[in-house]
């Protein structure tokens, strides 16, 4: 336990250094603060935007919440999709192969060359954002859970096999819990993916009026300058800490074995 | 009971139409109380006899039969002891020894019980929450035993289990199975290609030819145990089956 301690304490010098330097230069003029506020300007903007809102009553942790809330409905949609989808291409080779021109295929499109067919589909709110961020998670869970199940070690089957394990338990016993890791660093990279995607999205515009990358437009539109960095640092920590999060867990997983 | 292997051939697809052979025509009979030993030159098709004994391989000419019923799927009757241990690593020592149990459906009390009761004969006592990756080799081995024994099979298969170990384990870990069989009285059909650890632990000792692999000769061990292994007698039956292992790789070698 001491030595992740001792890390934490120097991760974060190097970012306090690049903060500090930021920081000197808007404050000897060496930038305009109007284009590029200082760390201290936008740490209060954060707190203002807590506090307020922008617009005013729409605080950033509304925002933060609601775009949070599309992340997961899409989340849900990818990984009720792609975990059936990936086990079953995973454990069949034929279905594998039919399945790849396809994935191959459509894979390639980034999930951005899509929001103008979803805004066709599904018009501008949820329903669109939500599609977005659930093809950006689809494609790397499903493709690490077809190749985490292909690479379960062949004599752990056979060993459940000879212990009497039935088709059944080979899957919910043996394939499923050695796939695990590998569906979980699926998940890590899906994630990450579908946030970036989601703030893109919401770029486009959003019914409720609430979300991180609505908000950022809108400070655009109101010229607030340290508004729009404090929307970007909320969407960088909230991702961070989503991956943390993923990473605990599967840190977790990894210690059992 | 006993385990009978009647006539077993077995060949895999080989390159264009030609098949590859691996057995031709194993007679084999294995039954309780009896340590019986397969030995032979590497590639002649062991692994492949155990997998076909255990029902994990279809033979493609011949029967396994288990008290003269034909297998055609693995059944926890059988016992399989791999020589890469096969440890579950998602699962902690205790929940590794249990699988077949919670397969078969016992409530857990009851199944942790039993396991408990084997870990403490395997030595283990203390490690049920251990992983496996925690544990030497010698141990794991010892855990995938307990885990095979767990079901109770009559017929115990093992192949080359202790082949990753070192010499002083791998003696402890002999001695520790003869133990096991002393008091289980299975049926043990064991693969190794060590001919010490073949005089040493078995009744009989069968000599397989490289491939295809064929019964080329059967020994028979007349020494009581335990054995001493730098005895004259038990030197005389390293010698014999030395001796058919030399003349099986020159006949390749001149083949």
């Amino acid at each position: 336990m001491e030595k992740p301690r001792k890390s934490f304490k120097f991760r974060f010098v190097p970012l306090l250094i690049i903060l500090l330097i930021w920081e000197l230069a808007a404050d000897l003029f060496l930038v305009s603060p109007a284009i590029f506020p200082p760390p201290s300007t936008v740490g209060k903007t954060v707190i203002e935007l807590l506090v307020r809102g922008l617009p005013p009553g729409h605080g950033l942790h509304l925002h933060a919440l609601f775009s949070l809330f599309r992340v997961f409905l899409g989340f849900a949609i990818a990984l009720s999709l792609a975990l059936p989808l990936g086990f079953i291409a995973g454990w069949s080779p034929k279905i594998n192969r039919a399945l790849n021109p396809i994935v191959n295929l459509i894979r390639p499109i980034p999930p951005l060359a899509w929001i103008p067919i979803a805004i066709v589909w599904f018009g501008i709110g949820l329903k669109s954002s939500s599609f977005l961020i659930a093809l950006g998670i689809f494609f790397p869970v499903l493709l690490n859970t077809i190749s985490g199940v292909r690479g379960v070690n062949p004599v752990f089957l056979d060993a459940a096999r000879t212990l009497g394990a039935g088709e059944f338990h080979l899957i919910t016993r043996v394939l499923i819990p050695a796939a695990l890791p590998m569906v979980l660093t699926g998940i890590r990279i899906g994630l990450g993916v579908g946030w970036m995607t989601l703030v893109a999205a919401e770029l486009t515009g959003v019914r409720s009026g609430y979300g991180l990358g609505f908000m950022i437009m809108t400070a655009r539109d109101l010229g607030r300058v340290d508004a729009i960095l404090a929307g970007m640092a909320a969407i960088g920590l909230v991702g961070y800490l989503m991956d943390r999060g993923i990473l605990l867990i599967e840190s977790n997983i990894h210690r059992e074995k | 009971m006993s385990l009978v292997l009647e006539n077993i051939s077995k060949e895999y697809p080989g390159p264009g139409e030609i098949p590859t052979p691996a057995l031709a025509g194993i007679n084999l009979e294995l039954e309780n109380g009896r340590f019986t030993t397969v030995i032979g030159p590497s590639g002649c098709g062991k692994t492949t006899l155990l997998k076909i004994a255990a029902g994990l391989s279809r033979p493609t000419a011949g029967r396994v039969l288990l008290d003269g019923e034909e297998i055609s799927a693995p059944t926890p009757k059988i016992g399989l002891v791999f020589q890469e241990f096969a440890l579950f690593p998602w699962r902690n020592i205790l929940k590794n020894i249990e699988f077949g149990l919670e397969i078969q459906g016992i409530k857990p009390p009851e199944r942790r019980k039993q396991a408990r009761e084997l870990l403490r004969k395997t030595g283990l006592s203390g490690f049920e929450n251990h992983f496996p990756r925690q544990l030497s080799e010698g141990m794991q081995q010892r855990v995938a035993i307990a885990r095979t024994l767990a079901t109770h099979p009559r017929v115990i298969l093992m192949d080359e289990p202790f082949g990753a170990l070192d010499s002083q384990t791998r003696n402890s870990m002999q001695e520790f199975l003869l133990k096991l069989f002393r008091d289980e009285r299975p049926a043990i059909l064991f693969v190794t290609h060590n001919i010490d650890e073949a005089v040493f632990l078995s009744q009989t000792v069968l000599g397989l030819s490289q491939r295809p692999g064929k019964i080329k000769a059967d020994f028979s061990i007349e020494l009581d145990y335990p054995k001493e292994r730098t005895s004259t007698e038990f030197n005389r039956y390293r010698r014999e089956i030395l001796e058919f292992l030399d003349r099986e790789r020159k006949s390749i070698a001149d083949r």
